[in-house]
């Protein structure tokens, strides 16, 4: 089947590579940070000057577009697609200066994640959905391989505000349950950043619990183009979603235990459970 | 009569390996990966391949009783065989090697990156992996009418093949050499043979050539190789202690090779893979990187990267090449796509030249179509 999106992207690829020397170099630079939901969840100039500049990039497509620090914040209804941008995932990592935070631009049509790019800078790694639906990490063609749960290692991803103290502490007992039946839990603080290790195989599985879409479109496009068998449960209005992306066997067996220990149910594969 | 396996019947495979040895002393066995290519030989049973010498072509004709798909062989299937050739490309070598688990006769790496003898010995865990330099262009492809007669035939030069003589398991045309030799004929195989003719192939899809001999026709092509060789001879006798005689006869050979009328060795052949030519410490940016070192500019061997990240083929494997040219500027091409360090000396001095050479593939181009017109 053709690819419908290839204009798409090449603006998404454009776009995140027309930011990625901005979050290069902050040595010696004092950046004010504000704290949003709570003091995990920070935002800096950086932040806004990024989400501006791709913005003003995607403005181009027609389509309406989403980002986490500037207005507006709604899903238009009705739309053949939504950009979804996060200018820095990881930021708490970004002011720390551990490598781990990237740029997140992700395309969803027709309620599925099909066009994605995210830009790691200080690892130089750029993950991507080519113009032909296939996902790449620099110049290399990523194609997900299966996995078992206790061979795999796994990326989990918190809310940066709980939803309820009941769900988040199913959450965390979740992480320790699953960190014994794996190779390993990791909370490495960027949702992106998971995803696209879990196309890359460096990561079996990603999981994410009341993420923020913006957070992750984009990963989860290129893990999809990857591949990579995706579990979710999804609140457009919120912005939410909550889901399991990563190798067959090791994401089914996740996606088990989180539905059994939430109560929920997903969609499987490339079907998407709307809240 | 004992067996020989030929994993990989493309270009060397089937056309250039059996000239190396009197193939009517062994049993040939071939496996590919593609299985329209494994139908075809059996369903023919025979297949021609022509070797250009002195002008004219002489030709032999292989039988084909035992072709296997790469996916339904294993080594014992072939019992007791004196020799295993690889040729199968450098990024394939790791998954064909597969079928080899139990190997116990020399695997010999017709390959063009040393590297490969590691990998199959990691995949194998085994040592008798060696290293091969078939010194020689083979098309993977013949002629209009040698194709019309077999859709088989193939086309290659005589060349010579150089291999690791811990391998020595077979007679024939085939020089055994110690490790120096070795390394003496790759580093001349690498960089004044390797280096100029991805070069020129990638030039020639620029001007829209098909076969390699006719973008050598084109004057500033040729200028542009020539060019090319001197920088990389330059270099090589600064930095290797190599017999200068010896590159300077090697680097003449070369330019007439890439010129043979008779060869027909396709563009998209010697072209293919270009993020792999492209590849840190390789033909082209390892090439690079040493004249910078060793102190000059190698204006032609930048006209050469340049070129081959302009080159754009759906049907080659890096054909998304094309979509992160178009999507990137030059700075994220080369740090994140190519993988040069920002600020080493080769980024900075490429993206300054990547617009004005840029401009000149361009105008090489326009001219080439007014040619045609």
């Amino acid at each position: 089947m053709k690819f419908r999106w290839p204009r798409e992207a090449e603006l998404c690829l454009k776009s995140v590579g027309s930011v990625a020397g901005m979050l290069d170099d902050k040595t010696g630079k004092r950046l004010s940070v504000r704290e949003k939901e709570s003091c995990r969840d920070v935002v800096t100039e950086v932040d806004l000057a990024v989400e501006r500049r791709l913005r003003a990039i995607l403005a181009d497509s027609g389509y309406p577009v989403i980002g986490e620090e500037l207005a507006p914040h709604v899903r238009a209804q009705g739309s053949g697609g939504c950009w979804f941008l996060d200018p820095i995932d990881g930021t708490a990592n970004y002011l720390n200066n551990i490598p781990l935070y990237g740029v997140s631009v992700g395309f969803v049509a027709d309620s599925d994640f099909v066009v994605g790019a995210v830009v790691l800078p200080a690892l130089r790694e750029l993950y991507f959905v080519s113009d032909c639906g296939e996902a790449y990490m620099n110049g290399t063609r990523l194609q997900m391989k299966s996995a078992m749960l206790r061979d795999s290692l796994i990326g989990v991803s918190f809310s940066g505000k709980a939803v309820n103290s009941e769900w988040r502490d199913k959450e965390f007992e979740l992480f320790g349950r699953l960190n014994d039946k794996s190779r390993g839990c990791m909370r490495t603080g960027s949702a992106a950043l998971n995803a696209c290790y879990v196309a890359a195989g460096k990561m079996q599985v990603a999981v994410g619990f009341n993420n923020k879409i913006w957070d992750v479109a984009g990963a989860l496009s290129v893990a999809k183009a990857a591949g990579c068998r995706l579990y979710c449960r999804i609140d457009w209005a919120a912005n939410r979603l909550t889901y399991v992306i990563g190798s067959d066997g090791a994401a089914e067996a996740v996606a088990l235990e989180i539905e059994q220990a939430m109560n929920i149910g997903f969609g499987a594969g490339k079907e998407v459970a709307e809240s | 009569m004992r067996d020989v396996v030929i994993i990989g019947a493309g270009a060397i495979g089937r056309g250039f390996l059996p000239w190396a040895f009197d193939v009517s002393e062994y049993r040939l066995t071939f496996v590919d990966a593609n299985p329209h290519l494994v139908q075809m030989m059996r369903q023919r049973g025979e297949y021609i391949t022509y070797r250009t010498r002195g002008g004219k072509y002489e030709m032999k004709c292989i039988q084909t009783p035992n072709v296997y798909a790469l996916a339904d062989y294993s080594v014992g299937m072939t019992p007791d065989p004196a020799i295993v050739f690889m040729c199968v490309g450098p990024r394939n070598c790791a998954s064909a090697a597969s079928v080899l688990r139990g190997v116990k006769c020399p695997v010999v790496m017709c390959e063009n990156d040393p590297e490969t003898v590691t990998t199959v010995k990691d995949v194998l865990s085994v040592d008798c992996v060696y290293f091969a330099i078939p010194d020689v262009i083979t098309s993977n492809s013949a002629s209009p009418e040698h194709l019309a007669g077999d859709p088989l035939s193939i086309h290659t030069e005589d060349g010579v093949l150089f291999i690791d003589e811990r391998a020595k398991s077979i007679e024939g045309s085939i020089r055994y050499c110690d490790e120096v030799e070795l390394k003496k004929q790759w580093a001349a195989k690498l960089y004044l043979h390797n280096t100029p003719h991805c070069i020129a192939a990638y030039l020639g899809a620029i001007i829209g050539a098909r076969y390699l001999h006719e973008a050598m026709q084109n004057k500033q092509v040729a200028d542009i190789v020539n060019g090319a060789m001197n920088e990389m001879l330059t270099a090589l006798k600064l930095r290797w202690d190599i017999p200068h005689d010896f590159l300077d006869w090697y680097a003449g050979k070369e330019i007439q090779r890439f010129s043979n009328v008779l060869l027909f060795d396709p563009i998209s052949r010697v072209a293919r893979e270009p993020l792999r030519k492209l590849e840190l410490g390789g033909r082209l940016i390892g090439a690079a990187q040493m004249c910078l070192v060793l102190g000059f500019v190698p204006k032609n061997l930048l006209t050469g990267i340049v070129s081959a990240l302009l080159f754009a083929s759906k049907d080659d494997s890096d054909k998304h090449l094309a979509f992160v040219r178009r999507s990137l500027n030059s700075k994220m091409l080369l740090t994140y796509i190519v993988g040069l360090r920002t600020g080493e000396v080769l980024e900075t001095v490429l993206e300054e030249w990547y617009p004005k050479i840029s401009e000149e593939l361009e105008a090489l181009a326009s001219t080439a179509r007014k040619v045609v017109v």
